[in-house]
């Protein structure tokens, strides 16, 4: 057992880098359709976001030298470091308004692969790897809420936390294990720290590699109106891509003389790549419906058209940081478990949440309807299976799609508002 | 009995300085001849009193003056007369410990030559309506009996310069506050310095005390001024303005490689 288990690690581990290899020569050599259209560059939020994810994790290392993850030193620790370490009023800010900034980004993300269909087939599990990874970035975002034990972040803690008693059977059970006792205190504060500097920050490590070495494998999805097109000249008709297209797109038809050719069905293909990938004469390439589309390759154009797009963004995170912080950043009274604010504000992305528990009968029902559109959201490559990806074609999708988009900003606004 | 039931209605809706009013009157009997039948000349003591930080419903007259606040109109018990220079700084340093340790600390407290020259508490603080000393201490009537006035001028004009600075501070500790930048560490030197400020006038004989006046306590004003200026709302907007530049400038080396060194030679290629 010694034995085996290092030597299937260790090949394990081979394996997967001589595969990164092959799949890096084969992505960055890669083509992509030529941004033409500005919300083109919604499909660069992936890139955007880990870049702004390295951004947080270099902050937040520098804050963890004097953070200080008591109670009583909390507040007055992120308040030296923003008036006595040298430009830490910038990292504190920076940390803080990023990690707004990055939820963003990871929701324009998840929209933008609801809407043109990405989540399908050989997709789908990226989608997951991606659930998991946007349900880490909000546990973060809420556990770092906490961290400076100013008067908002406490008492968000308080309503976030009471929220899951509400759970049949063991509601109590979990928020007593989250705040590591009765009450948010001292215990909570070490909690949460924890949470937030180790163990969520792993698992977003972990998930973040199988999420990108997906994408790798798979290719950028193409926009909704692409589909495979075959080289009747090099096909040889073997068939392969008929038996792998997970939407049953691809129909070998009689072709003439004996050879079979196949044929693809443009209301059911998803330009996967999966049979660009398998075909054994590379017979398969990827066109457009509507007319011929400008393309160019993946490196180093179109990555330079995803550097500019980080480039534009990081700006926005800095004019947020420089002449916004003031409206961005309330964290100005220390936690006191005696006073209630008046008004008790979770982040942003937990506004529209928060507001549908205000509005609910009980916070039961409010707390089962989240969970009802959160499974809905995981589990969307199971309820949207097939079908075509241009939203021309999908009129019934985009529009529950479009729906969900402005309830979420409805609800937000609302939140905030109310 | 009406009286109490008065008071107590009174008590019930009007506010806390009313209500200290009311127990006030309901339990210093001293007050009752006091209101009006002081000495002319000399400000009535028990108005002077009310303007004192340290009054409240639960001190009065006998807590310094001694005697019997319920048997005032008994001359003999109601009238203890009034605390000596020594009774005044140990009822003062019960609570006011420090100071009393800094004031005991200084050679002349334990060495007076003269009576009139003692400086108990309330020589600077005073002693009905006592509360912080300002500037308005040092003048003629209180410095001048032992030290000639020309001595005591630098150290009226350092402390003029000095409270003009900590209002400065105070100033643009304000201003950054409204405008959200950090100010906790500003305040807390500030109130160091206000604190160090006290201590000196306790512990220091005049010629220590101007020059740690001058120096010492100046500096570490002008070290909290400096400090803020660090991270004033200008140098930080212009850092601001700085990186936003630095990157727009790599957003158009980034436009300028794409569209002119980056051939378009490796456009529309199939996509495989």
């Amino acid at each position: 057992m010694n034995r085996f288990f290092p030597t299937r690690l260790v090949d394990g581990f081979k394996n997967n880098i001589r595969k990164s290899d092959e799949l890096k020569h084969s992505v960055l050599n890669d083509a992509t359709v030529a941004p033409d259209r500005f919300w083109d560059v919604l499909s660069y939020t992936g890139t955007i976001s880990v870049f702004l994810i390295l951004i947080q994790v270099v902050t937040g290392l520098l804050l963890l030298f004097y953070y200080s993850p008591n109670p009583l030193k909390a507040f007055e620790s992120v308040i030296a470091i923003k008036n006595e370490i040298p430009n830490g009023f910038l990292f504190v800010n920076l940390h803080t308004i990023n990690a707004k900034l990055i939820v963003l980004v990871l929701f324009i993300h998840m929209f933008r692969i609801m809407y043109v269909s990405a989540h399908r087939g050989p997709r789908k599990n990226q989608w997951y790897t991606g659930s998991v990874l946007m349900t880490l970035m909000l546990v973060t975002g809420f556990s770092g809420y906490l961290l400076p034990w100013s008067q908002q972040s406490y008492w968000a803690c308080v309503i976030g936390t009471e929220a899951i008693r509400t759970v049949p059977l063991a509601g109590d059970l979990i928020v007593y294990l989250l705040r590591g006792g009765k009450e948010v205190a001292g215990p909570t504060l070490s909690i949460f720290y924890m949470l937030h500097i180790i163990f969520l920050p792993a698992g977003i490590i972990v998930f973040m590699w199988y999420h990108i070495k997906k994408v790798w494998q798979t290719g950028v999805a193409a926009p909704p109106e692409m589909i495979a097109g075959i080289n009747p000249e090099t096909c040889v008709g073997c068939g392969v891509c008929e038996r792998i297209c997970p939407f049953s797109a691809i129909r070998m038809m009689s072709g003439t003389g004996s050879k079979s050719m196949p044929e693809v069905d443009g209301g059911l293909c998803n330009a996967c790549r999966l049979c660009l990938d398998k075909c054994p004469t590379q017979s398969i390439t990827l066109k457009s419906q509507s007319g011929p589309m400008k393309t160019e390759p993946i490196f180093p154009h179109n990555m330079l058209h995803r550097m500019s797009a980080t480039v534009v963004t990081i700006m926005i995170l800095f004019a947020g940081v420089f002449f916004f912080h003031g409206m961005l950043i309330e964290d100005k009274i220390p936690a006191d478990p005696f006073i209630t604010p008046d008004r008790i504000k979770p982040d942003w992305y937990f506004m529209g949440p928060y507001q549908v528990l205000k509005i609910m009968p009980s916070e039961f029902t409010g707390l089962l309807s989240l969970l009802a559109i959160y499974l809905v959201l995981v589990f969307l490559p199971v309820i949207d299976k097939k079908g075509p990806r241009d939203p021309e074609k999908r009129p019934l999708y985009i529009l529950l799609v479009k729906t969900s988009i402005f309830s979420f900003i409805i609800f937000t606004i609302w939140g905030f508002l109310s | 009995m009406k009286r109490v039931v008065l008071i107590s209605i009174l008590f019930c809706f009007a506010d806390h300085t009313q209500a200290s009013d009311s127990l006030f009157l309901l339990q210093d009997n001293c007050v009752r001849c006091h209101l009006t039948c002081e000495a002319p000349g000399k400000g009535i003591s028990a108005v002077n009193w009310k303007k004192s930080v340290h009054f409240g419903p639960d001190t009065g007259c006998a807590d310094c003056h001694g005697g019997n606040k319920f048997l005032a109109m008994d001359f003999k018990k109601g009238h203890m007369g009034l605390p000596d220079g020594q009774e005044i700084n140990d009822m003062c340093g019960k609570c006011h410990i420090n100071e009393y340790k800094n004031m005991k600390s200084r050679k002349k407290f334990i060495h007076k030559t003269k009576k009139i020259c003692e400086a108990t508490c309330v020589t600077c603080h005073g002693y009905h309506n006592t509360g912080k000393a300002d500037l308005s201490v040092i003048n003629q009537k209180n410095c001048a009996t032992c030290h000639s006035f020309e001595k005591v001028i630098p150290l009226e004009s350092v402390v003029h310069r000095i409270q003009s600075k900590i209002k400065l501070i105070e100033e643009t500790i304000a201003v950054r506050s409204e405008e959200h930048f950090p100010v906790t560490v500003p305040i807390r030197d500030l109130s160091n310095a206000r604190t160090n400020l006290a201590i000196s006038f306790h512990s220091l004989m005049s010629e220590e005390l101007l020059n740690y006046l001058n120096n010492d306590l100046m500096a570490s004003l002008m070290d909290i001024e400096n400090k803020m200026s660090g991270t004033a709302p200008g140098k930080w907007l212009f850092q601001g303005m700085m990186i936003l530049l630095f990157l727009l400038l790599c957003l158009i080396l980034i436009k300028y490689y794409q569209m002119i060194v980056l051939p378009f030679s490796g456009s529309n290629r199939e996509i495989k």
